[in-house]
């Protein structure tokens, strides 16, 4: 452990698992912002999509629990559709009230699920996998040693929806809705429908994100355990400019940043923990506020925009 | 008579209503009979002089953050930033007392301790405020993530300068000096003095809301280019309405510090933002209406403990789904009502 490739190995290790339910959740913020909408219930919909996840998965398996997050997280990404599309609600307070609701009933239903007084069930959680080329090589080898089906997944996940949001025909559609609604809806593109479509696809990719914290780890919900993966993934949304590769990126930079976060509360690493947990943070917003200056340099170039 | 002619405020107590039976529905899901279920939350919330108090000190800091927000509501900004402006604010009014001068009397202790808070949560709004008009940041962005680097700074300090000498096995500041502390309210139960000014701050707001300057910051919200002409431009409104709303955010941050805890702690104070935004939008930003539901807020907290405690089984965390579903069906009535129009 004294060497600079093992600690390096170390702090992937941890950050893999930090980052894959951000990953899920980030996705499908990106589809949805493709549409034109914001959410900030991300977090609410990931403890509810966690809570499912553990029932899901007591009764029917880790891949059953992997679905029942899914799920609920594509029931709530419907009602804050159709609140926002049908209802006219302002976005921020339909995620809002969503983010209160999801907070709280995933408490309910984990103290129905677990009275207090009574054990702990472990739900069954995510196989462990052995890539048999892995261990020759040096530093990733050691690193993704941990990693399961879970992270392959969220990697697969952004490949599908880089290819899907640029070459296929829905994903053009969805992107010109959010673009232009106006000139979308004259081509003969239902709005609301895209982006009622976008809201469950995000919503369910927040549930399955909020399922896996439980699922790739202890196998049991504790309420709040999401720790605030649902507001770290609108962050990455932002650096990544909605670019899947960018959102794994982005996810992966924030999780290495916990994982040292993490890792010096036993050891000195130089910072005192606070500031290894708010770099990402801090960073964001710097990112946040070159994109925003740059964008508004390029308006004033553009005459009469 | 058609719904849509009934006025504004029963409509949209007949969709809270409606969204309240949703709740209670949810209740009885969880094994409680209608009555229990009602006379539960009216017993924890309202029921004995105990349950009142708690309903008071839980509605008093949402009132002044709910006040505080809904100007910059009305000038088109949505700060989600309330719960890093209170952290700021107890921050600057714990460092004030136990670090600048711990030994000042109550006549000075409490007013200077309660200034340090406004100036610490009004500081802590102006970054947001200041990014959006010199950079075009989003406001809602930059107070989510300053939410964070205010948890961060206040467990970093909490940990090193603010250190409880005493040592503690939570993190924790060491006590307030006697002059900070606010004196509690001859009522039983603990209700320090400070929840009178959540009063007074409704009339405050009763008061502003009849003047020039709130109706240039309607403008503001409107017509940005009539309300530069009539002497507010948009990007004043904007410092302006995010510095009243990081003041009183830092007040309330103060309250807590000063009323409640009674030391500097990690965690709890954090949690009041989002809650107040959704009073401001649940009151319309009206102080009357930001005061009443404030108080339905606040008794849906207690009353779910109370029906916790009846019941037994049904968890006490029912009552945040009820304020995330009464959020919804008020917004959805409001909504109505807009696109009528």
């Amino acid at each position: 452990m004294t060497g600079a490739a093992p600690f390096w190995a170390v702090v992937i290790a941890g950050a893999v698992p930090l980052c894959t339910p951000v990953i899920f959740a980030a996705l499908g913020e990106v589809v949805l912002e493709d549409a034109g909408r914001f959410n900030v219930g991300i977090e609410g919909m990931m403890l509810l999509g966690a809570a499912a996840g553990v029932a899901g998965s007591l009764g029917g398996g880790v891949w059953c629990g992997l679905a029942a997050g899914g799920a609920i997280g594509a029931a709530f990404g419907l009602i804050f559709g159709l609140a926002v599309g049908i209802g006219a609600v302002d976005e921020v307070i339909a995620g809002i009230a969503l983010d209160l609701i999801g907070v709280g009933a995933s408490t309910v239903l984990y103290q129905i699920l677990a009275p207090a007084g009574h054990s702990n069930h472990t739900a069954p959680v995510e196989p462990s996998m052995n890539l048999p080329l892995l261990d020759h090589v040096p530093l990733i080898g050691l690193a993704l040693s941990g990693a399961g089906p879970f992270f392959y997944l969220s990697v697969g996940f952004a490949v599908a929806t880089w290819w899907w949001r640029r070459f296929s025909r829905a994903g053009l559609r969805l992107r010109s809705v959010g673009f232009m609604p106006i000139v979308a809806e004259a081509r003969g593109i239902s709005v609301r429908r895209y982006q009622l479509a976008a809201a469950v696809v995000a919503g369910g990719a927040a549930g399955v994100g909020g399922a896996v914290v439980p699922l790739a780890g202890i196998g049991v919900f504790t309420p709040g355990m999401t720790g605030g993966a649902g507001f770290v993934a609108l962050a990455v949304v932002i650096i990544a400019r909605r670019n899947p590769f960018g959102v794994l990126g982005g996810a992966f930079v924030f999780a290495l940043f916990n994982s040292l976060a993490l890792l010096s509360q036993t050891r000195d690493l130089g910072l005192p923990v606070e500031l290894w947990q708010a770099l990402p943070y801090a960073a964001t917003l710097a990112l946040l506020c070159i994109a925003s200056a740059q964008r508004r340099r390029v308006r004033a170039h553009v005459p009469s925009a | 008579m058609n719904v849509r002619s009934l006025p504004a405020p029963l409509r949209i107590a007949g969709w809270i209503a409606a969204g309240l039976a949703v709740v209670v529905a949810l209740v009885m899901a969880t094994g409680a009979d209608f009555t229990t279920a009602v006379t539960g939350w009216f017993s924890g919330a309202f029921g004995n002089a105990y349950g009142a108090t708690q309903t008071l000190l839980y509605a008093a800091p949402l009132v002044i953050v709910g006040l505080g927000v809904a100007p910059a509501l009305r000038a088109g900004v949505i700060s989600v930033g309330a719960g890093g402006q209170m952290i700021a604010g107890a921050l600057a009014a714990a460092t004030f007392a136990l670090e600048v001068a711990p030994g000042l009397p109550a006549w000075l202790g409490l007013p200077l301790g309660a200034l340090a808070g406004i100036a610490g949560g009004a500081l802590w709004a102006l970054a947001p405020a200041l990014a959006f008009n010199r950079l075009g940041v989003s406001v809602i962005l930059f107070t989510l993530l300053t939410n964070y680097l205010a948890v961060d700074l206040l467990a970093w300090l909490l940990r090193t300068a603010l250190r409880d000498p005493a040592g503690a096995a939570t993190p924790q500041s060491a006590p307030l000096p006697a002059g900070y502390l606010l004196p509690q309210l001859p009522v039983p139960g603990r209700l320090h003095d400070a929840v009178l000014l959540a009063v007074a701050g409704v009339l405050l707001a009763l008061w502003w809301g009849n003047t020039r300057g709130a109706f240039l910051v309607d403008v503001a919200g409107r017509r940005p280019d009539l309300a530069a002409r009539c002497g507010l431009p948009a990007d004043r409104a904007v410092v302006l309405t995010m510095l009243a709303s990081g003041a009183a955010a830092g007040l309330a941050g103060w309250m807590q510090l000063a009323g409640v805890d009674g030391r500097l702690q990690a965690g709890g104070i954090d949690s009041i933002g989002f809650a107040g935004l959704a009073v401001a939008v649940l009151g319309r930003g009206n102080p009357i209406g930001i005061l009443a539901a404030a108080l339905l807020y606040a008794s849906l907290t207690t009353g779910a403990n109370g029906l916790e405690m009846v019941t037994g089984t049904t968890p006490a965390s029912i009552g945040t789904v009820a304020q995330g579903i009464v959020l919804l069906s008020a917004a959805l009535a409001m909504a109505q009502r807009r696109s009528r129009t």
